[in-house]
């Protein structure tokens, strides 16, 4: 495996086999540049999930309705422009602005990963689960936990997370030749590439 | 044969707003599995709301065949039995 070079990761952009909606600009290089020389940043959209106060359920792993039980126990807020104070201690789901997609026959995974600036603040971007397996599509969910002392603002836009992008060796089963061509979740993202994000 | 299909399932509204919550019933060793899957991979039969889940398709990936069964490879892994299950082909419709 190796981690692609910031221009590695634009001529992955450029063949379809890695789906960055919208793409990042400008391209590495630039000033302002969201390219790092192996990563890219990605940016906070303005959602956020918030655990409920005062629960008092167990909740059994086992089940695997992990789905509707963060449904029911969080609320969904919309982070103000002038942004959302995360507490000390206090938690939330978050997501980035970008939809990604990682097509099977790119023969890429991605890792997200905070940033280090953040990370002296105490800010936690994530804190398992950072692999992005190859047939991925959608926004990357963000576990995000304030362990400093100072409350933090969290603003929509920020470049809260980066993308490392890293070539899978090896056989993968099932085989990507498999679905080469095909409507697959990367093909659905190629097509949405030509729209504007949603929010 | 394409190898995309659209899977039926039942569809609930998602954590974010761009994602929905896929339930699908009986589909492996005759248990429901539950999925967090990007909108843009399911359609839905009508509005999708809290009250009640909808009828409608997710799009996965056909792998292989076992007797009387078509492996699929989901958009995300579950968590019981990982990224490919088997399902009754009659559940399949080939995305057109």
């Amino acid at each position: 495996m190796a981690v692609l070079s910031n221009r590695a990761i634009v001529e992955a952009l450029e063949s379809g086999r890695l789906v960055i909606v919208p793409r990042p600009t400008p391209e590495p290089g630039a000033a302002g540049s969201p390219y790092n020389t192996s990563s890219v940043d990605l940016r906070l959209a303005n959602e956020i999930l918030v655990p409920r106060d005062g629960l008092t359920l167990n909740f059994d792993l086992r089940t695997g309705n992990i789905a509707e039980t963060l449904q029911r126990l969080s609320d969904r807020r919309t982070i103000p422009p002038d942004g959302w104070i995360l507490q000390p201690r206090s938690f939330v789901l978050a997501r980035t602005v970008e939809r990604v997609a990682l097509p099977l026959e790119g023969r890429l995974a991605a890792r997200i990963e905070g940033r280090s600036s953040f990370a002296r603040t105490g800010l936690l971007v994530h804190f398992t689960a950072p692999t992005i397996h190859a047939n991925f599509s959608g926004t990357i969910t963000l576990e995000m936990i304030n362990l400093g002392p100072l409350p933090l603002v969290l603003t929509p836009g920020l470049r809260v997370c980066q993308l490392i992008v890293e070539t899978v060796e090896g056989d993968v089963v099932p085989e990507p030749s498999q679905f080469h061509g095909q409507g697959t979740a990367s093909g659905a993202a190629r097509a949405r590439g030509r729209r504007r994000d949603r929010r | 044969m394409a190898n995309a299909w659209w899977l039926r399932c039942e569809v609930l509204p998602g954590p974010f707003e761009t994602e929905r919550v896929v339930v699908l019933h009986e589909m492996t060793h005759g248990s429901t599995l539950q999925l967090i899957v990007d909108s843009d991979l399911v359609q839905s039969d009508g509005p999708v709301t809290h009250d009640k889940p909808v009828s409608g398709r997710v799009r996965v990936l056909r792998s292989g065949e076992t007797p009387g069964r078509a492996n699929v490879l989901l958009p995300v892994p579950s968590l019981e039995f990982g990224s490919i299950i088997a399902v009754p082909p009659a559940e399949l419709v080939a995305v057109g």
